[in-house]
């Protein structure tokens, strides 16, 4: 079984390497909980190219508008159609934002109609148990945060299949810091990407 | 007769000879390409009739005056054909010439008399006709055998070009579908064809061989036929037809493509409003669209008065605009409020409304969301919250250089399609995002370094200064220098050091290269020259990314590249998984099996009897036609091609096998591996 590589999408509009640290920080978790075979760095993949179809996950963030391509657009389609799994997060995590707004129409455009995820979904249960649905992050919590809170998680569904994630709390800068950090921290809060991982390699 | 008017004769012969050859010429041009059109056609399984008849009649032209020209030279004068009859009427040694232009002896005319030239002229002619006569006899006969000699052209010619070739015990069938008048579409004949794709109530005609007949292969719902044995009217449910000729047959199913209403969509008012008078004016705007062409749209208006049990209501349109055709369209209008007499308490409905082609039901009308303006009445002016429509929604976000680069390619692309007004309008808004975007890096660099923190005055919002020239305050080499005094050289001491520069040079050059260069593109936008603004904006792209580094360098450091000791922190982690177990996917439920039953019996015919298995597919495609994306709909009529043209069908049944669902049964008996045999 070749190992799990940790891909990041690279866009043409926006910043999509807003959150550097985040794909090594999640390929720690993984080899910290699990025994999925995994590459020690990630790979950064254009979204317009067929690359992108190498990869089982990929991960896509930034703070600014989102245009996709009419390439990058094709790839999604494909990737979503083929069985891959796109995790986007929403870096700014506010309410109706510039990335919020612009994403959401690219992926109805491109991978189709965005749904609910119920909090009894499989994703809250593939690894570790979240009962009450997606964690909040320390930005959304009051007292650290700006109170914000986005409590449900969006997909697009390829039959029962989550294909595609948006999630708009911003895990991106929750996770965005050093692995070797962790150590500080008394309950992980990457753990919830795990999940996310290994949903996406189970399904 | 004289010589003269002998030569006038053989003159007016030769011309006639001329016209005729030039026109025979000409017209076997025209019937070659003809046939060559035809054959195309057929093989292609387009239709192209206008197209062959334009091409046609050019090659006829351009052959026939070609030809008239070569031969006419420098004209059909006196010694010119005087020349000519002494060349082919060697007895006239040369004295015709002489003869004709006069002053020559008497005995030149007389032996000039003696010799009769005609037979010359007539063999001439009979030259200069045979051949062109036999080309045309052959164009001709070639057009009116191409239509039963282009099936053996396309058969042979199959396999490289795509054409569909039938296999053996499958008749071959060329159909022509005409659709609806209303569609304004060609007429596509089609060779062979597994699905064909037809707007409801289009006619499908079959033009090859000459006595087959249509039918349904099975009722699926009591289909009626609305047209005679040898054609098919396409209905709004999808079917499978067998064509007959004789012991022979194939299989065609045709998907209905209906008309979509049109799509309307109300800009003007943007929502619903409560007045305190029934007095101004609302502006309405609404753009429409249509797959196949907007026949006219109009705004729509119902004034609802009266309370209690009591209404009475009036209605009316405004705004009224023909498309004719046109795929998309907008309509503007002004409702006036004044002019309806509104009362308080009064409602006014407006809606866009459009129609399509068709024009003939009610699905051809679409119409926009409703928009409600109400006059409150007296009595609750106190406590109604009185809101104006707002306006419509700008977008305050500040776009990337990217998005500005992609907006400013696209208009450049966009150029030569759009008028002047619109690219001043289009290119003037990048200009001010721009100018908002310089905004924020000056916002960066000129509170570090200048004494005024707010950064420069921002001329973003298009308003400007009475005689002020519109630049930045410093100079880049002012700026650097002011960066130097204020921090490095004011403190005396160097922090850090990227390359030969002080890190806040390094930070703050390309930010100060990225802002001068978004002035410049900025002025090339805001004088309608996107093109001229471009090679600024790559550059100010390009010093952004820079700044980027140097500013990570400089003020966090660059990020670590993490690689992360994947056999060091393996299983290491505080906590322990505990996932739920995976639910078993639901079983197909009864129709699922039965497809996927289908599905492997049509896998197993393939390889023996292709053409019942394309048959099969195609049934069952037929069947599933609404449960299956439309992907997987083309990827199974893409497979019945494959088969019936004896190429690999495999990724077509395979994506079509993937629509069709998981598939997983339940198992009445225990697994092999459980250990009980």
């Amino acid at each position: 079984m070749s190992e799990f590589v940790f891909a990041t999408a690279q866009y043409e509009s926006g910043d999509w390497d807003s959150a550097p640290l985040v794909p090594a920080n999640l390929i720690d978790s993984i080899a910290r909980y699990t025994s999925i075979p995994v590459a020690p760095t990630g790979a950064v993949v254009p979204l317009a190219s067929s690359d992108a179809l190498r990869f089982p996950f990929l991960f896509l963030t930034g703070h600014l508008p989102v245009r996709f391509s009419e390439q990058e657009r094709g790839t999604i389609r494909k990737y979503l159609d083929r069985g891959g799994f796109l995790f986007i997060d929403d870096h700014n995590h506010d309410i109706d934002g510039a990335f919020h707004k612009t994403v959401t129409e690219e992926i109805v455009r491109a991978g189709g109609p965005l749904v609910r995820v119920p909090k009894r979904h499989a994703l809250y249960s593939s690894f570790f148990q979240f009962p009450d649905g997606p964690p909040n992050t320390s930005h959304e919590l009051n007292g650290w945060g700006d109170n914000l809170l986005h409590p449900e998680l969006s997909a697009v569904l390829r039959g029962d299949r989550i294909a595609l994630l948006y999630s708009n709390k911003d895990y991106s800068s929750e996770w965005s810091y050093h692995p070797e950090n962790k150590r500080f921290s008394s309950v992980d809060n990457t753990r919830f990407g795990v999940n996310i991982v290994v949903y996406a390699l189970t399904r | 007769m004289t010589t003269m008017e002998r030569v006038l004769s053989t003159r007016r012969q030769l011309t006639l000879v001329a016209i005729a050859r030039s026109l025979v010429l000409g017209v076997s041009a025209g019937l070659l390409v003809m046939v060559v059109v035809t054959m195309a056609r057929i093989m292609r399984g387009s239709d192209g009739g206008a197209l062959g008849w334009s091409l046609a009649i050019m090659a006829s032209l351009v052959t026939g005056l070609s030809e008239f020209r070569r031969l006419r030279g420098p004209g059909f004068s006196v010694p010119r054909v005087s020349l000519w009859i002494e060349e082919h009427a060697p007895a006239l040694q040369y004295a015709l010439v002489t003869a004709v232009e006069g002053g020559g002896p008497a005995e030149l005319d007389r032996s000039v008399a003696a010799v009769d030239w005609s037979p010359a002229t007539r063999r001439a002619a009979r030259r200069a006709l045979a051949w062109p006569v036999l080309g045309l006899m052959g164009c001709a006969a070639l057009l009116l055998v191409s239509d039963a000699v282009a099936p053996v052209v396309s058969r042979i010619a199959g396999d490289t070009r795509g054409t569909p070739r039938g296999v053996a015990g499958e008749l071959d069938v060329a159909l022509r579908v005409t659709p609806p008048a209303y569609a304004r579409r060609d007429v596509a004949v089609l060779r062979n064809p597994s699905v064909v794709r037809a707007l409801v109530g289009s006619e499908v005609r079959v033009t090859s061989p000459a006595n087959a007949i249509i039918a349904l292969e099975a009722d699926r719902g009591g289909v009626p036929r609305t047209s005679g044995p040898a054609s098919w009217r396409v209905g709004a449910q999808p079917v499978a037809l067998r064509v007959r000729s004789g012991d022979a047959s194939r299989l065609v199913t045709i998907d209905p493509l209906p008309d979509s209403a049109p799509v309307v969509v109300l800009r003007e008012p943007t929502r619903d409003t409560v007045l305190a008078d029934p007095s101004g004016t609302f502006t309405l705007g609404a753009d429409a669209r249509d797959d196949l062409g907007l026949r006219a749209a109009s705004f729509e208006y119902i004034v609802s008065s009266g309370s209690g049990e009591s209404f009475t209501f009036a209605s009316g349109a405004i705004g009224a605009r023909a498309f004719g055709g046109t795929a998309t369209g907008s309509i503007a209008g002004r409702l006036s409020l004044g002019a309806l007499g509104l009362k308080p308490g009064d409602f006014v409905h407006v809606r866009a409304v459009a129609t399509d082609l068709r024009d003939d039901t009610a699905s051809a009308r679409g119409a926009s969301e409703t928009r409600t303006i109400r006059i409150a009445r007296a009595g609750e002016l106190d406590s109604v919250a009185i809101e104006a429509a707002a306006p419509p929604e700008a977008d305050k976000a500040i776009l990337s250089q990217r998005m500005l680069i992609n907006l400013t390619e696209a208009l450049v692309r966009r150029r030569p399609r759009i008028d002047r007004a619109t690219l001043s309008a289009e290119s003037g808004r990048i200009g001010r995002d721009q100018a908002r975007l310089r905004k924020q890096v000056s916002d960066i660099v000129f509170s570090r370094l200048g004494d005024d923190p707010s950064g420069e005055h921002f001329h973003g919002d298009g308003h400007q200064h009475e005689g002020q020239e519109l630049r930045p305050a410093l100079t880049p080499d002012e700026l650097l220098k002011a960066a130097e005094n204020a921090t490095v050289a004011a403190a005396g001491a160097v922090l850090d050091f990227e390359g030969d520069e002080t890190p806040v040079v390094a930070v703050n050059r390309p930010l100060l290269e990225a802002y001068n260069f978004m002035w410049e593109a900025g002025r090339e936008l805001e004088q309608s020259a996107p093109e001229r603004a471009l090679p600024p904006m790559y550059r100010a792209l390009d010093a952004i990314q820079r700044a980027r580094a140097a500013e990570r360098l400089y003020l966090r450091s660059r990020p670590p590249r993490a690689v992360v000791d994947v056999e060091r922190v393996r299983l290491q982690g505080k906590d322990r998984g505990s996932p739920a177990a995976r639910e078993p996917r639901a079983p197909a439920t009864g129709a699922a099996r039965a497809a996927l039953a289908r599905f492997a019996r049509v896998v197993g015919l393939a390889a023996a009897d292709p053409a019942a298995a394309a048959d099969s597919l195609l049934l069952l495609r037929i069947d599933l036609l609404g449960a299956i994306t439309p992907d997987a709909a083309a990827a199974a009529a893409a497979a019945a091609d494959a088969l019936r043209r004896g190429r690999d069908a495999g990724p077509g049944l395979a994506a079509f096998r993937n629509a069709l669902g998981s598939g997983v049964q339940v198992a009445d008996s225990l697994s092999r591996w459980s250990g009980i045999r």
